[in-house]
Formats: C-alpha cells, sequence, structure tokens
C-alpha cells in the first residue's frame, strides 16, 4: 500500500483508497502516482493499494485482498491520521469493479476476508464511493463482449454465468444495490456495456446520491484533456471534468466538514 | 527576446513582399464526432519557419448528471525540416494552450479548471488533391490542472498526446 499524507500532520482527515485496473490481470498501485499527491497536497490522506492478480486473483481473492487493505486502513486510522467514518474508495476499471462491491457489499459475510486486519465486526460500508469506468454487472459484461473475449470474465469466476451464477452474482455490484449505499460518483466510457447506468438509476431509485458521467469521446486508456480532439493517453478520471465532480464528491462527502 | 521579435517581424515581412504567404486552415475532425470543434489557422513567416494559433471548444460532459464546456486558446511554432516544400513535410513545433473547464449538475455551478499543456510536437503534412491537407502529429509534454475553487491543489503530469489536422491549404 502506498500512502500519500499532507505534508504537516494532523488527525481525523478524510481519505481515498485508491483501487488499480488492468483487466484482474495486470496493473500495479503506481497507477494513481499522480492522482495520490494532488488529493495529499489537498489535505486528504490517499492510499494505493495492489491486490492479487490472475491466475492467483481469482474472484473472491482479489475483493477480499481490497477489503483486507480496506480494513487495515481503517484500523491503523490513527496512525495515519484518518478518520475511519471518513474513508472513500475510488477505482478505476477493474478496480472500479472492485471498489464498487465494497461500495455494495464491504459488509457481507460470503465476502469475509481472512486476514487479521479484517478479523471483528463486520465493515462498515465507506463513506464514499468514485468508480471510474469499470463493470457493475459481471452477467451483463459477460454478454455485452464478445465470443472472443468472454474468457475476460471467465477466468474471473472459473467459470461462465450459467455454471456460476452465484459467483457472478456475488460479484455483481447491482445485484447488490441497496438504500444505505454511500454516496455514488460513477464514470463511464462512451461504450457501457456493463451496467454502470443501471448502477446510478438503481442507486437513484432507492434514494441514494448517485451520479454518472459519460466523458466524451473517452477510449478507456485514452481522454481528451482540453484540446478538442487530441488524445491523450490517460484515463477519463483524469480530465479536467472528471476532477470537477471529483472535488465535488469529495467536498460534498467525506470532507464536507473539512479537511 | 527583443531580438527574436525583430527577426520575427523582419522575416514576416520579408515573405509578405515575396510571394504570397503560405496558409492553412484545419480542424481535428475526431472533435467533432466527441462533442467538440478546433478551428486552426497556421501561416508561414520565414523559409521553414510557420506560426500555428488555435481556438476549440468542447462538451466533454454527457450524461444525465453532469454538463460541462472547455474553451482552449493555444499556439504553436513550427520548423520544417524540408526547405524545398514549405508547410509540408516533417516538422517540430513548441506547443502552448490554455483551456478552462467548467462543471455545472441540475442545481448549481460546480466550479472551474485551468489547464495549461505544454508539449514538443513531431508531425507530418501531406497536400492531398483539392489543397487538402492531413496532418498527424504526436506531442510529449506536460498537463498542469489547477482548480478555480483552490480546494484541490494544482496538478502536474506528464502527457503523450496524438492528434490529426485536416485543412485546407493556400499558397
Amino acid at each position: 500500500m502506498d500512502v500519500y499524507s499532507p505534508d504537516d500532520a494532523g488527525t481525523g482527515r478524510p481519505a481515498v483508497m485508491f483501487i488499480h485496473g488492468g483487466t484482474w490481470r495486470a496493473g500495479d498501485k503506481d497507477h494513481f502516482r499522480n492522482m495520490g499527491p494532488r488529493l495529499a497536497d489537498s489535505g486528504f490522506v490517499a492510499a494505493s493499494i495492489n491486490y492479487r492478480l490472475l491466475p492467483d486473483g481469482q474472484f473472491p481473492n482479489n475483493i477480499q485482498d481490497c477489503l483486507c487493505a480496506y480494513a487495515f486502513l481503517r484500523g491503523h486510522a490513527a496512525e495515519y491520521g484518518i478518520d475511519p467514518d471518513r474513508i472513500a474508495v475510488m477505482g478505476y476499471s477493474a478496480g472500479a469493479h472492485l471498489a464498487s462491491i465494497i461500495g455494495t457489499e464491504a459488509d457481507n459475510p460470503a465476502l469475509a476476508p481472512d486476514c487479521d486486519a479484517a478479523a471483528g465486526p463486520a465493515l462498515p460500508l465507506p463513506a464514499a464511493l468514485i468508480s471510474g469506468s469499470g463493470p457493475q454487472d459481471m452477467r451483463l459484461m459477460w454478454n455485452w463482449l464478445g465470443d472472443d473475449n468472454k474468457d475476460i470474465v471467465e477466468n474471473i469466476f472459473g467459470g461462465s454465468p450459467d455454471e456460476l451464477p452465484e459467483a457472478y452474482e456475488l460479484g455483481s455490484p447491482l445485484a447488490h444495490a441497496r438504500p444505505d449505499a454511500p454516496p455514488y460518483l460513477i464514470f463511464r466510457d462512451v461504450y457501457d456495456g456493463a451496467g454502470n447506468g443501471k448502477m446510478r438509476d438503481a442507486l437513484v431509485d432507492l434514494g441514494v446520491s448517485a451520479r454518472i458521467m459519460e466523458v466524451a469521446g473517452s477510449l478507456h486508456i485514452l481522454e481528451q484533456h482540453t484540446e478538442a480532439g487530441r488524445y491523450e493517453a490517460g484515463v477519463s478520471i483524469e480530465t479536467p471534468e472528471a476532477w470537477l465532480a471529483i472535488e465535488d464528491m469529495l467536498f460534498s462527502t467525506i470532507a464536507k466538514e473539512g479537511l | 527576446m527583443k531580438t527574436l521579435a525583430l527577426a520575427i517581424v523582419m522575416a514576416t515581412a520579408a515573405a509578405a513582399q515575396a510571394e504570397p504567404p503560405t496558409e492553412v486552415i484545419a480542424t481535428q475532425p475526431i472533435a467533432l464526432a466527441t462533442r467538440g470543434m478546433t478551428v486552426s489557422y497556421e501561416r508561414q513567416f520565414a523559409p521553414r519557419w510557420s506560426w500555428q494559433a488555435f481556438g476549440a471548444v468542447r462538451l466533454g460532459a454527457e450524461g444525465p448528471d453532469y454538463d460541462s464546456s472547455t474553451v482552449t486558446l493555444g499556439g504553436e511554432l513550427r520548423r520544417y525540416l524540408r526547405a524545398s516544400t514549405p508547410m509540408r513535410g516533417p516538422w517540430v513545433a513548441a506547443h502552448l494552450s490554455v483551456g478552462r473547464t467548467t462543471l455545472t449538475n441540475a442545481m448549481s455551478d460546480l466550479g472551474g479548471n485551468i489547464a495549461f499543456t505544454e508539449r514538443v510536437d513531431v508531425g507530418w503534412r501531406w497536400v492531398l488533391p483539392w489543397s487538402i491537407t492531413l496532418a498527424p502529429s504526436i506531442g510529449l509534454g506536460a498537463i498542469q490542472d489547477v482548480s478555480e475553487s483552490g480546494r484541490l491543489a494544482p496538478a502536474s503530469r506528464p502527457t503523450l498526446s496524438i492528434g490529426i489536422e485536416l485543412g485546407w491549404f493556400r499558397r
């Protein structure tokens, strides 16, 4: 876990836990090397985590590692100067999927991780959730992917939705949308075959504050910043409009009462 | 700096006396398909050298919950590597722009962001029949984002950028 802290010592700060993407098979906590320092310079504590990747990181190993990290951050809140009740979880791509599971199922006994950090009572849901271009329903994603790419999802669960319906249901945040879910900010790419719009609508119907932004022209790892028509290597959550939405989200939830 | 400005003015004047200027009006076609528009004007001011100015608008945020708009102004100083074909073939350029993005939702104005972009670009211009030009380019540089509210600290990150101009070449 990489932790980015403000220069000045403080206590009870709001925190953001990042979960990187990489199709559940690749990637590293270093993906947030730009966002972490910015949040730390702004007064937040930011933590970017790793988790087991495929093939070792088959579901639920991957989400259990994330839950262990979340529990660790909560358990060491005083050490990091964090208010454990003001932690937002944020992910991109595969990391957004795992983040959203934390947003809806952190307290699900079926996902309870076997680690010291998570021993004890069930984990509470985080205080805010930012999901960047990740799937919310793995069954929808499986259906949406072409036959040549269905193995991307099947490798996560070890089979198809017909073979493992319970695992797919457990690994689909949309199936677990609930009225006490934290405020959600969802980003989606130009193509959204994995239920981001449905997740936003389901949460809103349940009375949860949930918003969605589609960043025009976003191609998952290519985005347009301010120069229309030019693509930058980057992700949609680093566009200026996304940063503004993230700023609004953080300062209306975990930083509402100050940093 | 004064010497450079004087040289540019003299070179521009000399070019203007010698022959009509070579110029290009162009756009980034991908912008048109992604809720944006860029218009640029490029003009040769000395052998191998040109300047370009551009303006862009972009409506980046879609969906039921947000609207955004970005207005960007910028420019380039280009050095063409071939002297025999004005404003054609390979070039290298110093590129600068500043863009302001504002975000709103149904209830309120959610603030603004100013982004500064500095890059070194390399590109290539082809002139096709009917004076149509195509000019792909790739650049390396940095982007700085500054939140107008000051709630988020300024941030800087490296960028790798690609683009393609579609334009009209006039000589």
